[in-house]
């Protein structure tokens, strides 16, 4: 299930960027939602994010996610 | 007199000459005394050992070992700035600027950090109840492999010349254009290897105090050592990967010519940026540890629970936070931009309001307690004011206007030092002191000890304290001399003499452990300072099981309250069994032997060496991989009358 | 006296299973910041480019589609093969870890043809801060790959010698978890390197 929702969204992703060429500033941020959300179907489907000690695994994942988009925002200015 | 070692020139001037001889005088001293003392068999015992206290024991060794190195070099630089245009041997220039990148980078990744690692290993499953570390074989890697990053950095001087770029090794300075040379490489490398270690360490000692608390020692109810660790190890685990990326830059910019880092094609700031990102969590890396260890020894020279329990914590959390959000203000010079500069001036002064919360609890803590001045007391009692100050400094160098000024003078040098040593150096001896008896069955000098302390910490201070006037005269860092007429002579002779004091210090430290391993009393007991945690309900030295059987804790302080309540007895978690402790292997040995020589072939350019070394490592992990079961079962003897372990003292 | 013997059984037990899947999610957090500052360096340097290398003039997206599907399909035959092994069938396990295999195998060849090309048009690793830090990001994927394969022939060698079992449901466990997080570092790097680099962003 949760693998044939990715391959669609990737593939709507893809469809989207192969016809359009030009793509508005949203367009982009639709693609990078879709890739959120295929990566949340990830956790949640195939890495079983929500079982034991399920704590300290949002907090490794949220911890790194944190310091990764503060390197991305200020090493990007 | 120059030879040539894989194509790169090396001179042999007299001070490679005088390193040579006394690498080598020292190594047959070493195999002489390991031969006349039939030891070699128990070295390699010691080796091949995955065991906690064991790997946390060779990490104090050798953490201790690079710390006469980084010292020696502070002297030398101390020596050369002692007088104005002084010449001191050939320690100008370059040179200097080798002894000052080597005392920088070893004292921070190769004293700092694996002393206060060593301690964690030796007391994190004392104190938290458990037999080891999560991963022991891991543990021993970890270890291992910042040695080899700590002797790659360190044999550079004889072997092709050390960094030249300051720790912080800088982009474009730290390129091959303006650094040419093996130098910086062995700092990429050594620095690279050793990194992957301590990251290995972090998620080990997470995985450790998160899965292998002793039944009933709920998170609240663990002592604050463990605590700080939990927090250093999640700020490793975050912080270090963007030094790897940084080292991984600036590595491929020096062997491979990309242009990631330079100032025309690519970006420089790339380079500061990851590196602060990286840099001031390992600020609180290195504190964070000496508040724990402070925290358990006030608590039980004062014989009281610590004040504010839960606010340490939270405060411990808060710093840990705030950690990742200030690194720009390392960089406040770049001119990224007012909104930024007082974002993060804000943020970093936000820092001291936790800080100071900890401070207050410890005064609170020592207020109406039953106060013992013993030696490890001592240190956490000069740590409280020294630290002050270098809070204090650090909120004025939060000031951006003002740091404009501050910045690279020794006014920074005089504020990180006074935090550095004031609180990591401190909380290490303390540490030390502290855990000592329990580590080796027996007490450090006492009288000894207060020598020490006094020595050294008023060396600390009439070295440092200088360093923040000689920094508002103008004197910047890392440079190697100065004019009669800059009005900065008085004061660098004072502050070299009181590096000549803290070496003192250091001596009188080796002469106790000399003094006491021959004189001191050898039964100490399980208890001699009158503990509140677990560690001190187990023999001195632990066996290797360290807990015949776990105890089950009750609340905070579960000695104490034992104590208190039940006669010191502690009900055990469960019955007496066999215990299966892991096996040692001499595997770790071998990676961090194949990484060393994969290193060499970077630096030198040897794609033999490049291919064997990482082949080497890979065939290491697949064996690894067939050989990651068995252990040793053990069966302690049984004992009827113990309160909790099965062992008579 | 304490008596000390050594014994050997290829188990784990529940709680060094629960240890390392643990550690593991620890080392996803660390490779997050890994991978986080190196898309940081990329999108800084993806402007510095030489003439004619531009990510829309360099990217053939009907590569990516399928080096995108073959992953993916990775991915979730991954998960199957752990569904395999909970459910103790031997047989759906290895055939469908061989079938991850192989889609991984396929990925690094699709990958290594690309670079291949580039290379061949003259666009190496040193030509321009753009070429060099998109080689650093997206081969730094690769090695993930890469060492992703060689862990997989490793467990095909530990599944024929001791079926499913504690161990090797362990062993394959936490290697399921670094697989579907190279997966997810691929879903970042097609839609933000080859998507929106591709696109002419208004």
């Amino acid at each position: 299930m949760g693998f044939a929702a990715m391959l669609f969204m990737s593939g709507i992703a893809f469809y989207l960027v192969m016809n359009k060429r030009v793509i508005s500033e949203w367009t982009a941020v639709v693609l990078i939602g879709f890739a959120i959300v295929q990566v949340m179907l990830q956790l949640f489907f195939f890495m079983d994010i929500q079982t034991e000690r399920k704590g300290f695994k949002w907090i490794s994942l949220s911890g790194g996610l944190l310091v990764a988009i503060l390197a991305i925002v200020y090493l990007t200015r | 007199m120059t030879f040539t070692f894989f194509d790169t020139k090396i001179k042999m001037m007299s001070d490679i000459i005088v390193a040579d001889l006394s690498i080598l005088i020292m190594g047959i001293a070493v195999a002489i005394l390991l031969t006349y003392y039939k030891k070699w068999r128990s070295l390699w015992k010691w080796l091949k050992s995955t065991h906690h206290s064991k790997v946390g024991i060779m990490y104090l060794t050798a953490g201790f070992a690079f710390f006469l190195r980084g010292g020696l070099d502070a002297l030398i630089m101390r020596v050369q700035l002692a007088l104005p245009q002084n010449e001191f041997w050939v320690f100008q220039g370059d040179k200097y600027n080798q002894m000052m990148t080597t005392h920088g980078t070893t004292m921070i990744f190769f004293v700092a950090m694996p002393l206060l690692i060593g301690l964690m290993n030796v007391a994190i499953p004392w104190q938290i109840g458990a037999r080891d570390l999560a991963f022991p074989y891991l543990n021993a890697m970890s270890f291992w492999l910042f040695l080899a990053g700590g002797i790659l950095v360190n044999i550079s001087f004889v072997l092709g010349g050390s960094p030249t770029a300051g720790w912080t090794s800088y982009a474009p300075l730290a390129l091959e254009k303006f650094a040419p040379g093996p130098g910086n490489d062995y700092y990429t490398l050594g620095l690279q290897v050793s990194g992957i270690g301590t990251l290995l360490t972090a998620i080990n000692f997470l995985v450790t105090i998160i899965n292998k608390r002793a039944p009933g020692m709920t998170f609240m109810r663990m002592p604050l050592f463990p605590w700080s660790t939990l927090v250093t190890s999640i700020l490793i685990l975050f912080a270090f990967p963007a030094l790897t990326v940084a080292l991984l830059l600036l590595m491929f910019d020096r062997l491979y010519g990309t242009n990631f880092l330079a100032a025309d094609a690519g970006n420089s700031l790339i380079w500061q940026h990851l590196f602060w990102i990286f840099g001031h969590p390992e600020v609180y890396i290195l504190v964070l540890p000496a508040f724990g260890i402070f925290s358990d020894v006030i608590s039980t020279f004062s014989r009281k629970r610590v004040f504010g329990y839960s606010s340490m914590v939270i405060s411990l959390m808060l710093i840990g936070f705030l950690g990742f959000m200030v690194w720009v203000h390392h960089m406040f010079t770049v001119g990224l931009g007012p909104t930024s500069n007082a974002i993060f001036a804000i943020s970093t002064m936000s820092i001291a309001v936790p800080t100071g919360i900890k401070i207050f609890n410890w005064l609170f803590t020592i207020r109406g307690g039953v106060i013992q001045m013993r030696t490890a007391m001592l240190f956490a009692l000069g740590f409280i004011p020294t630290f002050v100050i270098g809070g204090v400094t650090g909120v004025m160098l939060a000031t951006v206007p003002a740091d404009y000024q501050f910045h690279d003078s020794y006014f920074v040098v005089g504020h990180f030092h006074y935090v550095i040593i004031g609180g990591t150096i401190l909380g290490i001896f303390a540490g030390i002191y502290y855990w000592w008896p329990k580590m080796f069955g027996f007490k450090l000098n006492e009288v000894l000890g207060k020598w020490h302390f006094w020595t050294f910490l008023i060396g600390f201070h009439i070295t440092f304290f200088p360093m923040h006037i000689m920094g508002l005269k103008g004197m910047p860092r890392r440079v190697y001399t100065y004019l009669p007429e800059d009005g900065l002579a008085g004061l660098n002779m004072v502050s070299t003499i009181g590096a000549f004091m803290m070496a003192a210090g250091m001596m009188i430290f080796l002469w106790n452990l000399y003094y006491s391993a021959r004189h001191s009393e050898r039964s100490v007991g399980k208890d001699p300072w009158d503990g509140r945690t677990l560690e001190w309900t187990i023999p001195s030295p632990p066996p290797e099981y360290n807990f015949a059987r776990i105890p089950k804790v009750r609340g905070i302080d579960p000695l104490w309250q034992a104590k208190t309540y039940t006669n010191g007895e502690i009900e055990a978690a469960e019955p007496l069994g066999e215990i299966e402790m892991p096996l040692s292997t001499v595997k770790p040995v071998l990676m961090s032997g194949a990484l060393t020589i994969a290193s060499f072939g970077f630096i030198f350019h040897v794609l033999v060496f490049q291919i064997v070394g990482i082949t080497g490592v890979a065939l290491l992990l697949v064996a690894r991989s067939f050989q990651d079961t068995g252990s040793q079962s053990i069966k302690p003897p049984y004992d009827e009358d113990e309160s909790i372990g099965g062992e008579k003292e | 006296m304490t008596t000390s013997r050594t014994v050997s059984s290829k188990q784990f037990s529940k709680s060094e299973q629960a240890d390392k899947v643990l550690g593991l999610w620890f080392f996803i957090g660390a490779e997050i910041v890994l991978f986080g500052c190196l898309f940081g360096v990329y999108l800084t340097l993806n402007g510095q480019t030489r003439a004619g290398e531009s990510p829309e003039q360099l990217f053939e997206l009907k590569e990516i589609i399928l080096s995108t599907f073959v992953l993916l399909s990775s991915s979730f035959t991954c998960a199957q093969a752990l569904i395999g092994a909970t459910q103790g069938q031997f047989n759906k396990t290895i055939s469908f870890l061989i079938g991850t295999l192989l889609l991984a195998l396929i990925f690094l060849g699709l990958e290594v043809h690309e670079f291949y090309s580039y290379v061949r048009d003259g666009h190496t690793f040193t030509s321009s801060p753009f070429m060099s830090s998109f080689y650093v990001l997206v081969g730094t994927h690769g090695m993930h790959v890469l060492v992703g394969c060689l862990w997989m022939i490793v467990l095909l060698v530990h599944l024929g010698k001791e079926k499913v079992s504690s161990y090797t449901s362990t062993k394959l466990e936490v290697f399921s978890l670094y697989w579907h997080f190279v997966d997810v570092v691929w879903v970042f790097i097609f839609t933000i390197v080859y998507l929106i680099g591709k696109a002419v962003v208004l």
